[in-house]
């Protein structure tokens, strides 16, 4: 009976605490030992094994109140983390305010930065949570890649790698295309490892993707024939910093937000803002299916947080239903 | 102020104290502080773990795992340097409260009425 509450402890614990692998067992490990460290004390001073285990799962408090301030100490940053984090959208700034976006030299720099903070950060498996901002530049390449693939002038991937339909010089397109090919392997070893922990920084990631998308999504729409610059087409330079702007200030205050309901309320409203006004533009009269999708995937990412629980909840009852059903059927 | 706020407030300089003496794991930290203050601090379990984390994070101390004679596995938490100076301050700024403090409450007495 008692061990079956000490599972349920650990349980909720385990359930609560969203950190890697290695760190969530570290404390699941810290707290169980402090657990039986409690009760053979107790038991020593002539309590019944039975009670004193009872006792030490009841003197530790909620486990889930527990696991959250774990969670909170774990993903809280100060302001150096905070000024790491958006570094990324403050170089993409200046490439778009100094008007080094054709530059092959200001674009491989920063790409070199991005690729590269991105992967000292996290071939270690142990990153901090700045990092993932910077993870978020870098996986948006393989995203604008599939973009310009679809709806590049060529709409071929001989097009985009001949290139000579697109207004950028050959070197810079060549440059972007090994960088997809970097970020590509970044995601494989990467993505699926945070999944296995937690969404919400999945989500936190996609914001850069999100906007850089949504800038390709722009440029395309207003200017078919990719004859301006892509970085400036159609709309003025100064929309695009304080596009970048914004971002950074959300990523900022998502992560001085240190309590994980404030961060998930904090980025499904202020991205379903940005996201809102970005794409208000596009779906006016613009019917590409695979824009329609990339907003839908993006949206889905973002949202997934916040709607896991409640789909949970309607996939258990929609199951519970169904079985009752199923079961009255068969009597 | 409540016994719990008072020790909310300085529960790293108390933690820092101990830790100065010996590198502990987490239940002996509850139980010497249970047993230095003959029982006053009542330490809330729960509430320990988040806060040796914290300060962890903060690099005033350093966990490290080792394995008992006993054959379990224990978290030890040790000061930094750190640490030493935080609490070398924590404790001179202590000290020049606590005689403020006493030089006010010694000079009055509270009667009780009636």
């Amino acid at each position: 009976m008692v061990d079956s509450q000490k599972a349920d402890f650990v349980g909720v614990l385990s359930r609560n605490i969203r950190l890697q692998p290695g760190k969530k067992n570290e404390i699941i490990l810290e707290i169980e030992g402090h657990l039986e460290d409690k009760a053979s004390d107790l038991a020593d001073r002539g309590v019944r094994r039975e009670a004193a285990k009872r006792l030490a799962l009841q003197q530790m408090g909620d486990p889930a109140v527990l696991a959250g301030h774990m969670q909170e100490v774990h993903t809280s940053v100060g302001l150096k983390e905070v000024g790491l984090a958006v570094i990324p959208h403050f170089l993409i700034t200046g490439l778009v305010a100094f008007g080094l976006c054709d530059s092959i030299l200001a674009v491989a720099l920063t790409l070199a930065v991005i690729a590269g903070v991105a992967w000292l950060t996290w071939r270690h498996g142990s990153p901090s949570i700045w990092s993932h901002s910077w993870l978020g530049f870098t996986l948006a390449a393989p995203a604008i890649f599939v973009l310009m693939l679809v709806l590049g002038p060529g709409k071929s991937l001989q097009s985009l790698l001949g290139i000579s339909s697109y207004p950028v010089s050959l070197s810079l397109i060549k440059l972007f295309w090994g960088y997809v090919g970097v970020t590509l392997w970044v995601m494989v070893r990467v993505v699926y490892r945070v999944v296995g922990y937690d969404w919400l920084l999945v989500a936190f990631s996609g914001i850069p993707v999100s906007v850089l998308t949504a800038w390709v999504l722009v440029a395309q729409w207003l200017d078919p024939s990719w004859k301006a610059p892509l970085a400036l087409a159609g709309l003025p330079g100064a929309l695009w910093i304080m596009v970048f702007l914004s971002i950074a200030a959300i990523t900022a205050a998502f992560l001085k937000f240190g309590r994980r309901h404030l961060r998930v309320g904090h980025l499904l409203i202020s991205t379903a803002v940005a996201l809102t006004f970005a794409y208000s533009i596009l779906l006016v009269d613009y019917q590409p299916v695979p824009a329609r999708l990339a907003i839908a995937g993006m949206m889905a990412v973002i949202l997934f947080p916040a709607l896991k629980k409640p789909l949970a909840f309607s996939l258990r009852v929609l199951h519970n239903v169904l079985h009752t059903t199923m079961h009255l059927l068969g009597k | 102020m409540s016994q719990q706020e008072m020790l909310k407030g300085n529960t790293e300089t108390l933690l820092l104290s101990l830790l100065l003496l010996e590198p502990m794991y987490g239940y002996q930290i509850v139980k010497e502080i249970n047993s230095r203050s003959s029982g006053y601090f009542d330490f809330k379990e729960g509430t320990l773990y988040p806060a040796l984390h914290r300060m962890e994070r903060e690099g005033l101390i350093e966990g490290r795992w080792q394995n008992t004679p006993g054959g379990m596995r224990r978290r030890y938490y040790y000061i930094t340097l750190k640490g030493r100076f935080v609490l070398s301050d924590r404790q001179a700024e202590w000290q020049r409260f606590s005689r403020a403090m006493n030089s006010v409450i010694a000079r009055s007495s509270v009667q009780p009425e009636g």
